[in-house]
């Protein structure tokens, strides 16, 4: 998983910024593993998805990420 | 101090009549009696581009309604656009740039098929969040995994917020879905983010709500009986669900709250209007604002504390979730409400010596809030 990381303080994103809090511009990006911590099947996803959407809230290292759910095989 | 001295608002629901014709029908009470004095409008609305095809609807609606020669503006702020253009009126009448703001929330939705709003809705969300697939209702069931973990809360209460909230709406004239639901209905409706049910997000609803507001120095000349904004403020957090570090903590509707009942110095209020799209969402905004213990607010809706007759009642209008969610309409419907109450004009549903209430308006997932407090003094 791509996670977005200040080069200045450290701070890792999901979802890109064009400012980090502490004031830089400039990210690298950084492949991290990641760990489930909350799943939701969602039946009525938005138009666009498949009829039935799986999808997992994890964590990558220090960042909170989304992640499509089901197996990862 | 700013007070509003006229309400009015239409049934919400699945309706034939235009944006325009909505919009209409809310104000036109406020209009026939007060229209001389009005020298500002705020429409509150947030899709009428991508549900009705209309931009520079503020203009288009008040000269529909021939207030054309009245300055207008609209205020979009998603699901929260209720709040903030009250916020804006507010601002207006205490800088003394207006003297008489009509407020009028409006927005006709059942244009589209539900997945084609929920993916128009979900255009809040920042893009790689959404190439998930997620929307604002599978948010809502990350909240409650969390919130059930967390304080080891049992499922069904999070459910009686609809059976009660659906009690409520079957007593209200202007409400969506006027039908009471028992535990049953609620649990064995269809999962639409799994455990949340359908039953336990708001539907798809076409309203409008209207609100007069003024200075408190000359609100005794519009109306005998004005109601009194006195506190109100705005909180704000992340667009990024994954900037959130606990899904718990509400942030801007803790910040909104706090501040707001500091300057209304009200230490509790007799009821409360929250945004609940989805159930789990009254009880964690409860719990933001103080009036249900944190982690414990699960345990209220279990005891009934929560009802029109508790001791701390929770959207006694039927809430969104049973009353309806025209986007724009739905924060001004909410102190349509609390004008109700505090007047003791609310009928079935009335709090009994309502004298302050609370109502939160909401946008995206707590992205921002607005807080207003309102009392039957200055
Ligand atoms: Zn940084």
């Amino acid at each position: 998983m791509i996670v977005y990381v200040c080069n200045s303080c450290g701070k890792g994103y999901f979802e890109p910024r064009g400012i980090c809090k502490c004031g830089s511009d400039s990210f690298r990006e950084e492949e991290r593993e990641t760990k489930r911590l909350h799943c939701v099947k969602l039946l009525v996803p938005p138009a666009g998805f498949p009829e039935q959407v799986e999808f997992c809230l994890s964590s990558a290292g220090d960042t909170r990420v989304l992640e499509l759910g089901g197996s990862r095989e | 101090m700013v007070a509003i001295v006229d309400a009015w608002l239409t049934p919400f629901g699945k309706r034939k009549e235009s944006l325009f014709d909505l919009a209409k029908e809310s104000s036109l009470p406020l209009i026939r009696k007060f229209r001389d004095a009005i020298d500002f409008v705020i429409i509150s609305n947030s899709y009428s581009g991508e549900f009705n095809g209309i931009s520079g609807v503020n203009n288009l609606i008040s000269t529909y309604l021939s207030l054309e020669d009245i300055p207008s503006i609209r205020v979009d702020n998603t699901s929260g656009s209720g709040g903030s253009a009250v916020l804006v009126a507010k601002s207006f009448l205490d800088s003394g740039m207006a003297r008489a703001v009509l407020v009028i929330g409006v927005e006709k939705m059942s244009t589209m098929k539900t997945r084609d709003v929920t993916s128009v809705i979900s255009s809040l969300l920042p893009p790689r969040e959404r190439s998930v697939g997620i929307s604002v209702p599978s948010l809502a069931s990350l909240m409650t995994r969390e919130y059930l973990d967390r304080y080891r809360a049992r499922r069904e209460a999070i459910a009686e917020v609809a059976v009660k909230n659906h009690r409520n709406g079957a007593r209200n004239p202007f409400a969506h879905i006027r039908k009471e639901v028992t535990l049953s209905d609620v649990l064995s409706s269809p999962v639409v983010a799994d455990p949340l049910t359908q039953y336990e997000f708001c539907p798809i609803s076409d309203g409008s709500a209207s609100l007069l507001l003024v200075r408190d120095e000359e609100a005794l000349s519009f109306t005998g009986k004005p109601v009194y904004i006195k506190g109100m403020a705005m909180g704000s957090d992340s667009s990024h669900i994954t900037d959130r570090e606990d899904l718990l903590e509400m942030r801007s509707v803790k910040r909104a709250g706090e501040l707001a009942m500091k300057f209304s110095g009200v230490e509790r209020v007799d009821f409360a209007e929250l945004h609940d799209m989805a159930t789990i969402l009254e009880i964690v905004e409860a719990e933001a604002l103080g009036l249900l213990r944190k982690g414990e607010g699960w345990k209220y809706y279990l005891e009934g504390r929560t009802e029109v007759n508790g001791d701390m009642p929770i959207n006694t209008s039927g809430g969104l979730n049973s009353k309806g969610h025209p986007i724009g309409a739905s924060g001004v419907a909410q102190l349509v409400e609390a004008f109700h109450q505090i007047r003791g004009e609310a009928g079935e549903r009335q709090v009994k010596d309502a004298r302050t209430g609370l109502s939160l308006s909401m946008a995206g997932f707590g992205n921002s809030a607005t807080v207003t407090v309102v009392g039957d003094e200055p």
